[in-house]
């Protein structure tokens, strides 16, 4: 029966009953993301009575310790959270070992009778990769993955979802076997940020940009996923992703996925993630020689971000020497279907370059003539539309306007939409947003399985390409927009990289 | 360090500042993104450009500081100001102040906001590492070489800009050859601005006006010299376009020192006289005459014959200078003429 008291009322989300497992509860992405997304879901009063916290580590610590540790990550944060944290459990455990799934079990078991949590469980994976599968497969085989009817037990994995094709599909292959898709929750926080779900909302809910967002009125278009700091301690690790795998291969691709996709009929995890899955299917896979000649991978030497004077790349700490990972990646692609076709997609992402944007940018086609007299009108840019994901989250529009004066000159202005001013209401972070949907059960905003396949059949064979060294990299100032390769990929079209 | 203010309706009320002595590019960016946050509730901030003024030393950065604020609520949305520093030993810190401004303008409450960077050491040269993660996205680069046209320390600054704004008078001051030769080097980089031609634009507007009937204008035709009295850049720019623009030989032209612009234009039995009164810097051409932030009305005055023209402006200060120049960014082919024969004019 439904709620008659709920009729005409839109009610706040909340979690349903459900205990969150943090596998790696001692790590760096509980403490700086998880902690304080679950403190601000508690201080909205999105979590129920029915819910609790159970980490999960290698780290020698008890339940007091995790309790200190969550308290110290989100300091002054209310009495709720407070009142949370006093009943999170921790398990100390090798997730090779058969006990430590032993002991979860006994502790969900537990928490199921002390809080009421129902038997529902959000395992969350903030490991890294290589304990993915390892975990889902003991997870099942304690019978903590596939749950009698009426409960649910999902699994929330963030990338890398594989280092190429294969190992993606290996990694895919071993979750399946515990866990359904639809109970599987690929974590991209680019989609759990407000501005790129207002891009559904930009397009979708209004009668004047719709129309224009095709090939018959946009020149081109340029992403930019630009980062100011290095690799610092995580050299290591960079050295075997490279910005291709780490930004270009799920964070790009996504954003593309959103910006350039086909209205769906409903917003919701099918509607929305299936015109994804196309139009990533529309993106062209290059061949051998079109690597050559449509990506830049660059790498960065020495230079000055932010004031300060910053090492190379390859004298970082845990990066050979004689290095070739990418630091810096430029490609132009191109989307094969009857919206796109013709229309150059640029997409440049890197590190210690000058400041820390990320924003999708499409540059509309010029007039085919202007009234004005040609030296009056010198200073007018092709009409633009960005979309700013960070920071400073927002929508700027560049159009021409006419120059107070007797003359008629004309030049670009522009029409700034601040997300932090034209609302009261607070942004959530991401990780709060994506957190409450993976236990609400709303998979929309995360990856399904053939879009991560789908995205590997992109950047496969630029990766490939590389590999073989068909493409050299090529060197770039810290502090600069990247290597001058990648200024000749866009200038050879008449066109410019924005600075952003 | 913070001192708030309450938030004034008043013309270019102080909202909010933060002072540091010793600080970090993050904590200016942090600091920034709180004064934002209390600033736009209900109020927009003014987006038409970034203005980078690249001061000489302390005192100058003070005057260029003083002499812009109030632009705020026409021009900038933000204005960073970089100062050198120099000797004290304490050369390698940073250090910052920040100043939010508020105003109403009709209904609407507007807001803009001053960053004053003091660096020095080896940063000085990478002065744009600090200035592009701070410029506000999709708006013009305006930068200002207050501290003179002869050498930037940090080239690439020049790379950010969209359009230069240089005073020609002050650095002429010095050596107007040398002037001549780093504005023409200026002007092949990008728009160039300079003060002291926006400052003689009444001028020129004035004398073009007392020629403009058909029958005056074949006058030029006979034009037998000119002789300009006033600053020494203004003068020369004067001249240099009015030379470009008649026909008259460099060699025609007689140049004085002078604290007011005037001029006479011979032509053979009758003349044209112009009478521009001050432009900046009012005749006091030293390195060491503060720029006069004030302003007032002004007016330029030709004179042929019976025919008496005059072209009133908002004076000669600074801040109207820079509205001008800020107000045009982009190439004037005209003034680039101009400063071509400007530098090959004697006295």
């Amino acid at each position: 029966m439904t709620n008659p008291l709920a009729a005409g009322m839109e009610l706040s989300r909340k979690a349903p009953p459900v205990a969150l497992v943090v596998f790696g509860a001692s790590g760096d992405l509980t403490s700086r993301k998880l902690l304080p997304a679950l403190a601000a879901l508690s201080r909205r009063r999105q979590l129920t009575d029915a819910f609790a916290v159970v980490g999960v580590a290698r780290s020698d610590m008890d339940d007091q310790g995790f309790r200190k540790l969550a308290a110290e990550a989100v300091p002054d944060a209310g009495p709720e959270w407070e009142e949370l944290v006093k009943g999170f459990r921790y398990v100390q455990g090798d997730y090779g070992h058969p006990d430590t799934f032993d002991r979860l079990h006994a502790v969900l078991d537990e928490v199921d009778e002390s809080r009421g949590t129902s038997g529902n469980r959000v395992f969350y994976l903030a490991t890294v990769p290589e304990q993915f599968g390892v975990v889902a497969a003991a997870l099942d085989e304690h019978g903590l993955a596939r749950l009698a009817p009426g409960h649910f037990g999902r699994l929330v994995i963030e990338k890398p979802f594989g280092r190429d094709p294969e190992s993606a599909a290996a990694l895919d292959a071993t979750i399946h076997a515990a866990f359904d898709e639809d109970s599987i929750y690929r974590i991209d926080h680019y989609l759990g940020k407000e501005t790129v779900q207002n891009v559904l909302a930009l397009r979708f809910a209004n009668a004047i940009f719709e129309p224009v967002w095709n090939r018959q009125y946009v020149d081109h278009i340029q992403v930019t996923v630009a980062e100011s700091l290095g690799v610092g301690h995580r050299g290591g690790f960079y050295e075997t992703a490279g910005a291709l795998r780490d930004i270009v291969q799920n964070h790009v691709m996504q954003v593309l996925g959103i910006t350039l996709m086909e209205p769906p009929a409903t917003v919701d995890a099918h509607g929305i993630r299936d015109e994804k899955v196309k139009l990533l299917k529309a993106i062209e896979i290059m061949d051998e020689d079109q690597v050559v000649t449509s990506s830049v991978r660059g790498q960065y030497d020495a230079g000055w971000v932010e004031g300060e004077p910053v090492i190379g790349y390859r004298q970082e700490e845990g990066v050979a020497p004689d290095s070739t990972t990418d630091t810096y990646v430029a490609m132009r692609l191109a989307v094969d279907n009857w919206r796109w076709a013709g229309v150059p997609i640029f997409i440049r992402t890197g590190k210690r370059l000058p400041k820390r944007v990320t924003e999708v940018a499409m540059s509309f086609e010029k007039v085919p003539h202007l009234p004005f007299a040609s030296a009056l009108t010198r200073d007018l840019d092709a009409n633009s539309l960005v979309v700013r994901i960070q920071p400073d989250e927002g929508v700027t529009v560049g159009f021409g306007a006419k120059v107070p004066g007797s003359e008629f000159r004309v030049r670009t202005v522009s029409m700034d939409f601040a997300y932090g001013a034209a609302f009261i209401e607070e942004s959530p972070d991401a990780y709060e947003r994506l957190l409450l949907d993976a236990m609400v059960g709303d998979p929309t905003l995360f990856i399904r399985s053939d879009e991560v396949e789908q995205s590997w059949k992109v950047v496969a064979p630029v990766l490939s390409a590389w590999e073989a060294g068909d493409v050299p990299v090529s060197r770039y100032e810290a502090g600069s927009w990247g290597p001058r390769q990648a200024d000749r990929l866009i200038e050879a079209g008449g066109r410019r990289w924005r600075r952003p | 360090m913070t001192d708030t203010a309450a938030a004034s309706g008043t013309d270019g009320t102080l909202v909010d500042s933060w002072t540091a002595q010793d600080t970090r590019f993050d904590a200016v960016v942090n600091e920034l993104a709180r004064m934002r946050a209390n600033a736009e509730n209900g109020s927009t901030r003014a987006a038409v450009v970034n203005l980078v003024v690249l001061a000489a030393a302390d005192a100058g950065a003070n005057r260029a500081i003083e002499s812009i604020v109030g632009l705020g609520q026409h021009h900038p949305g933000r204005i960073l100001v970089i100062v050198p520093r120099t000797g004290g030993g304490d050369e390698d810190r940073m250090a910052a102040r920040l100043e939010l401004y508020g105003t109403r303008v009709e209904d609407r409450s507007l807001w803009w906001d001053v960053v004053r960077l003091e660096i020095g050491g080896p940063v000085a040269a990478h002065a744009e590492s600090l200035v592009e993660p701070l410029l506000l996205h999709d708006l013009p680069v305006a930068l200002w070489l207050a501290g003179g046209t002869s050498r930037v320390e940090s080239p690439g600054l020049l790379d950010l800009a969209s359009q230069l704004i240089v005073s020609g008078e002050r650095a002429a001051s010095i050596s107007p050859a040398a002037t001549a030769e780093d504005l023409a080097g200026l002007v092949r980089l990008k728009p160039l601005s300079d003060l002291a031609w926006v400052a003689t634009e009444p001028a020129r507007q004035a004398l073009a006006r007392v020629f403009d009937p058909p029958e005056r204008a074949a006058m030029l035709e006979g034009v037998d010299g000119l002789r300009v009295e006033g600053p020494p850049w203004s003068s020369r720019l004067l001249a240099g376009w009015f030379c470009e623009r008649t026909g008259l030989a460099p060699d025609g032209v007689h140049l004085t020192l002078g604290e007011e612009l005037r001029a006479v234009v011979d032509l053979g039995a009758d003349r044209a006289e112009l009478d521009a009164g001050p432009v900046w810097p009012a005749g006091r051409v030293t390195t060491d005459t503060p720029e006069p932030s004030g302003s007032g009305p002004g007016v330029a005055i030709a004179r042929l014959g019976a025919t008496r023209v005059s072209v009133s402006h908002g004076g000669s200060a600074t801040r109207r200078l820079l509205t001008g120049a800020l107000s045009h960014p982009w190439r004037d082919r005209r003034y680039e003429a101009a400063l071509e024969l400007a530098g090959r004019l004697g006295r």
